[in-house]
């Protein structure tokens, strides 16, 4: 990847990146907090917005998720570099 | 089960060649208060503990395999293209001799990861303690690993993990209040 | 409510006989989970892009490190007191 192609990815990845950084906390923080009713609508609304994000993402760049949590085209794009630790 | 997700929780930017810095992260990577040790503690934890609590176990102790990705990718960037020689000055000619570029469990000494560095006491408050030090003590390894480095792009991924071994205590804390209160009385609340 | 500084200093013996110039003040970090208590319900959130960026979600929970050799003593003189302002943190 390079260039124009290279920064859309990056953008992309950082707000799908981003979505589920607050989730993930939204997540601690109710299983402290099992009562926090405003806490699990935000949490629900989220998540909702997130599989949207996560189609969208995998349309243009590949499966996130294996074990068929996510849909491929053709060939298998699952093993397709770059993997995250060599972006 | 697990799934794994093909994308890091955070972007691990990298922008000097330093392989001395890589043998210092490895007290993340395979240490005693390494992101390793931590996913293990956490996750072996849950299986003797009250059930309120399980649910955060997990989830803390699935973040941490996450942290440990973002310390592989800043290793691996860190070692990538380094020659021999280069890894020999960083005083990682041993970790050559055995592993080549190679990532491997062990501490910033060249100590290989041990099962030792996990404490579970099957008592729950016991437990909960371990995990709060646990997250200070990596806290404070990140505080001395920030010190090490001038990469201002590796330092702003060694910020990001310090900030959440503070929510993880935070958390930890929380569990504890959760465990001590009368459980017995509860009910007719 | 009440004020937290996210460390604290203190000032080592310095003997005549200590072959390094002296560290006269030290330092270390007292962060925000010594003092929060049981997380209140609806503290005041970030946007997700500066969430990620601070590595939390609650600004009550940001706890950040300055690297040694920018710290400042607490205790020293006033005028140094409105560089150590973004430190604090206003907390129930």
């Amino acid at each position: 990847m390079a260039g124009k192609k290279q920064e859309m990815y990056d953008e992309q990845l950082l707000q799908l990146q981003e979505i589920d950084f607050v989730l993930l906390e939204l997540n601690l923080y109710l299983d402290t907090h099992p009562g926090d009713i405003q806490a699990i609508q935000q949490y629900n609304q989220l998540a909702m917005k997130r599989k949207q994000m996560q189609m969208e993402f995998e349309a243009a760049y590949g499966p996130l998720l294996h074990y068929g949590q996510s849909y491929t085209k053709y060939p298998f794009q699952w093993i397709e570099s770059p993997w995250p630790w060599q972006v | 089960m697990w799934l794994y997700e093909k994308k890091l929780q955070y972007p691990v930017k990298v922008s000097k060649c330093d392989p001395m810095m890589a043998k210092y992260l490895m007290e993340q990577y395979g240490g005693a208060d390494g992101e390793l040790s931590a996913a293990l503690r956490y996750l072996n934890q849950r299986y003797s503990i009250p059930n309120e609590v399980i649910g955060l176990l997990t989830d803390i102790g699935t973040e941490e395999f996450s942290h440990l990705e973002m310390i592989a990718t800043m290793i691996y960037k860190l070692t990538k293209d380094a020659t021999p020689e280069q890894l020999k000055a960083a005083g990682l000619g041993e970790h050559y001799v055995m592993h080549d570029h190679a990532l491997y469990y062990q501490n910033s000494a060249g100590d290989a990861f041990t099962a030792t560095y996990l404490q579970a006491k099957g008592d729950p408050i016991a437990d909960l303690y371990e995990d709060i030090a646990a997250e200070e003590k990596a806290r404070a390894t990140y505080q001395w690993l920030i010190d090490m480095t001038d990469d201002v792009d590796l330092q702003d991924g060694l910020k990001f993990l310090r900030e959440r071994e503070i929510v993880h205590s935070q958390r930890f804390r929380e569990a504890v209040e959760i465990l001590k209160v009368e459980r017995d009385k509860q009910k007719f609340f | 409510m009440h004020k937290y500084s996210s460390y604290k200093t203190y000032t080592p013996y310095i003997s005549k006989y200590d072959p390094c110039p002296p560290m006269k003040v030290k330092s270390y970090s007292t962060p925000i989970n010594l003092y929060l208590g049981f997380q209140p319900m609806n503290l005041p959130q970030y946007q997700a892009r500066e969430a990620l960026q601070k590595g939390t979600l609650w600004p009550a929970l940001y706890s950040p490190y300055e690297k040694v050799k920018m710290r400042k003593p607490l205790f020293s003189k006033p005028q140094t007191q409105p560089e150590l302002q973004p430190e604090e943190e206003e907390m129930d």
